[in-house]
């Protein structure tokens, strides 16, 4: 009856700020801001600073974007610069995809 | 009066006889001076003289009686009276006899039985004395007995009578039409008239033509007694040529004025057109008496003569003009009893629909207490259902975690529990949300924003936030978009629109069982977006359909149902759409399935003059993001924060490091900060200086959390731009408290 915005769990490993995560961190918002339809907790993890989160995690490179939740935990690593990407990495663009691949 | 014989041998003798049957036929009797008269009765063993003396200027009588033999031969002896005497026999004999008939049976036999006939003779005596009483008072000079007067008589009584039967049959209101023809018939016998009409103006021509549409008004004869059937019919005669110039005639005859025509061919006043028709209905003589009624010329009270020409008497004339008189009172009732037969019919009707709107609208009452009784029904059974879950399996875990790391639940179990606690308070949170936003809608707080945005985006986050609900009933969802990429702006509120849609298709998942599906269409007609969702569900019976987008109702009484929910979303559906000024129409066949149809029309967009990059940037400002930054350290803490205001729809990010959060606050923009104190090792003064001065466009607040805060220290942080302070160990719902109020 009445939608529930689903909520997301995000964690986006950076690098200090260096350029690349400052880049990734204002294209997630971006994103997040346009696109993106339910309620996200992002959390910020900077890898020089907290090692042993990224160790946990098994973070090989930054920026890496990963959604913890809803399942299945997905990871996308880069600047997050292909739009297209990081919506499908957040099962936003699934449906849509799926849709053209019909249309052709 | 007169002389009879009574048998061969009685004779009654009275001066009248004598003087009729003498030569000089009239006796001119002096005015003034007494007068006699005598009866004279004469038979073989019986005489009586009868003698009256009337005195005009007392106007008294002298009456003398006597049976003696010898005054009655000195009373016969003047020589006119026996001289005449003899001839009687022979000139009177019819009278004589006539008399025999109404004298004789009364007559006594016998000369005792005196008494008896003395009575009769005064009798005789009085009867006589009184007719010619008669032509006295009327100054006539005659001295003998009038035929006409009689008749005079006799027709003034039966006026009167004519009268008088109007008057009571006005009184009774009998119908119009009876006590008109009564009338006319009997005054037509009373006059001797041969015809006798009425010629009514400006009857309406419905009667006589069937087409009600142009009802026109003309001047005809609606009303007629004849004398017999030899003489011409009239009725419903009508002519234009002739009576409709006589428009100044029409004025006379509103002034009372009678036409009297003696004879029709000798009348100057008639024109030849006029004479022509009388011809033609063949009158000979006519006279004409208007009836008014309140000042109007209601119409004409005609009679004829057909044969001969006819001298209308007064009495003649004004008896027609009374009853014209009598006639217009009869209408004029009549009409009056016809208008309030109209207005009473008119209050009836009134009554009649003011009670069927009091029924109405006191069945309406009495269902919309009913569905409020049912929505209570419904809800407290909706609230219970979670809440009893939540509070069971929260009580279960409680009662577990307490035993000391002896917990027989496997994990699995555990989390599953914990799931369902949070699904049912999920729940609950959307029904309580539903029940604000439908009064909040009803109060009309929602103002369209409206936005321009890609439908087919909007038709995918649609689909793409109901389709594990699909998924988990197996029910196909399946899109079909219609509209060229060129069409595919549309304007509207992108946040409502959603709204709508994701409740229909979200309603057709949940009444579509297993292996079925649910389509959402979508195109387009010039300035509106259609909608179309049809799902192969259960359906909604006809009977039922009326009822669909009423508030509180849910199809299935609450006791029976299979399918939960508040009965709120298609009510709130349908405000959404009216609210755009679209429309919703339902098609259903039960056990086939329904299709619900919106169409929406594009909406304007209230600044169409900016430029497309403004308008975006308005969007995202308008768009109510409200962005949490939360620098902590701490996981516990931080974690439950991040869940909690997740929960209250906030977008969250969390910051781990101090020393890159500067920048990065800056960069997202945030609507309020929360700084963990105990976890961060800096300087409050400066971080919330730097933060304040970078993000100085926008009303940024600072919240500091901290395990406990002294006042000094408030009042410290206070000078430091710090807006709030959340304690650690505050309850959850005083610091979502806390954080709404800041934001708003």
């Amino acid at each position: 009856m009445t939608k529930f915005r689903k909520t997301y769990v995000l964690k986006l490993y950076v690098a200090g700020n260096t350029p690349n995560s400052v880049r990734a961190l204002k294209t997630l918002k971006n994103i997040l801001e346009k696109d993106f339809q339910g309620v996200y907790a992002l959390k910020v993890i900077d890898v020089l600073k907290n090692p042993q989160l990224a160790e946990e995690d098994k973070i090989l490179a930054t920026p890496t974007l990963s959604k913890v939740l809803p399942p299945p935990v997905r990871k996308i690593i880069g600047d997050l610069s292909d739009r297209e990407k990081v919506l499908i990495g957040l099962d936003l663009l699934y449906e849509e995809i799926k849709e053209r691949e019909g249309e052709i | 009066m007169t002389a009879k014989m009574v048998g061969q041998e009685a004779l009654l003798v009275t001066e009248k006889n004598l003087l009729t049957s003498s030569k000089d036929t009239e006796i001119h009797l002096e005015k003034d001076g007494p007068q006699e008269q005598f009866r004279l009765l004469i038979m073989p063993q019986f005489k009586a003289l009868l003698i009256g003396i009337i005195n005009r200027e007392n106007t008294d009588y002298q009456v003398s009686i006597t049976f003696d033999s010898d005054a009655i031969a000195i009373r016969l002896s003047c020589p006119e009276i026996s001289t005449q005497l003899s001839q009687i026999n022979k000139h009177k004999q019819a009278e004589i006899e006539n008399l025999q008939q109404t004298i004789l049976p009364s007559l006594p036999q016998d000369r005792n039985n005196l008494s008896q006939f003395i009575a009769q003779l005064l009798h005789i005596l009085t009867t006589d004395n009184l007719a010619t009483d008669i032509p006295a008072a009327n100054d006539y000079p005659h001295f003998c007995y009038d035929q006409s007067v009689e008749k005079i008589l006799h027709h003034q009584l039966e006026q009167q009578r004519i009268l008088d039967r109007v008057k009571i049959q006005i009184s009774q209101h009998l119908d119009l039409l009876e006590i008109i023809q009564m009338a006319i018939e009997q005054v037509l016998r009373l006059l001797e008239l041969d015809r006798l009409v009425i010629y009514q103006l400006d009857v309406p021509l419905e009667s006589v033509d069937s087409d009600p549409v142009s009802v026109q008004q003309i001047d005809t004869v609606t009303y007629e007694a004849r004398a017999s059937d030899d003489i011409s019919s009239i009725l419903y005669f009508h002519d234009e040529i002739c009576f409709t110039r006589a428009s100044q005639c029409k004025n006379k005859y509103r002034q009372g004025f009678s036409l009297i025509v003696n004879d029709v061919e000798t009348n100057p006043n008639l024109t030849s057109c006029l004479q022509d028709l009388m011809r033609r209905l063949q009158i000979k003589a006519k006279l004409v008496t208007p009836i008014i009624v309140r000042d109007k010329l209601w119409g004409l009270i005609i009679a004829h003569q057909c044969f001969d020409p006819r001298d209308w008497q007064q009495s003649e004339i004004r008896f027609l003009h009374q009853i014209a008189e009598y006639l217009a009172i009869a209408i004029y009732q009549n009409e009056s009893y016809q208008q309030l037969q109209v207005q009473k019919k008119l209050l009836e009707k009134q009554v009649k629909t003011r009670a069927k709107q009091l029924k109405d609208a006191l069945i309406a009452a009495q269902v919309a207490n009913q569905s409020k009784h049912e929505f209570i029904g419904n809800m407290s059974h909706e609230l219970r259902t979670p809440l009893t879950c939540i509070i069971g399996l929260s009580g279960t875990l409680l009662h577990w975690s307490s035993a000391n790391g002896k917990i027989p639940l496997s994990i699995e179990k555990q989390q599953q529990y914990l799931k369902t606690i949070q699904d049912s308070g999920k729940q609950l949170l959307a029904l309580i949300n539903s029940i604000l936003e439908i009064s909040d809608v009803e109060a009309g707080k929602y103002l369209l924003d409206v936005t321009e945005f890609s439908l087919h985006k909007l038709a995918q986050s649609v689909l793409q936030t109901v389709r594990e609900e699909a998924q988990k009933q197996q029910v196909d969802l399946i899109l079909e978009f219609q509209i060229q990429p060129e069409q595919d702006l549309f304007c509207a509120d992108r946040e409502r629109l959603q709204e709508i849609l994701l409740n229909l298709v979200s309603n057709g998942i949940k009444f579509t069982s297993e292996g079925g599906q649910v389509i959402l269409r979508i195109w387009r007609e010039q300035q509106q977006a259609i909608f179309e969702i049809e799902d192969t569900g259960i359906g909604i019976a006809q009977q039922q359909l009326p009822f669909l987008f009423e508030k509180f109702k849910q199809l299935e009484n609450f006791r029976q149902r299979t399918h939960n929910g508040a009965g709120l979303g298609l009510a709130l559906t349908k405000q959404l759409v009216e609210l755009h000024g679209g429309g919703i129409q339902v098609e259903s066949a039960l056990g086939k399935g329904s299709t619900f149809t919106v169409h929406l029309p594009n909406q304007e967009i209230l600044q169409p003059d900016l430029n497309e990059e403004v308008a975006i940037s308005e969007l995202a400002k308008t768009k109510v993001v409200r962005n949490i930054v939360l620098l902590a350290q701490d996981e516990e803490i931080a974690t439950f924060i991040c869940q909690m205001l997740t929960a209250a729809d906030y977008q969250v990010i969390w910051l781990l490091d101090i020393s890159t959060a500067i920048a990065q606050v800056q960069l997202l923009e945030p609507d309020l900060v929360i700084l963990d104190r105990d976890s961060l090792d800096i300087d409050i003064q400066i971080l919330s200086q730097n933060l304040k001065e970078m993000v100085s466009k926008k009303q940024l607040k600072l919240i500091l959390l901290s395990e406990q805060l002294t006042d000094n220290e408030r009042q410290y942080f206070s000078e430091q731009g710090i807006d709030d302070y959340l304690l650690k160990l505050m309850k959850p719902t005083y610091l979502l408290e806390k954080i709404n109020s800041l934001i708003t």
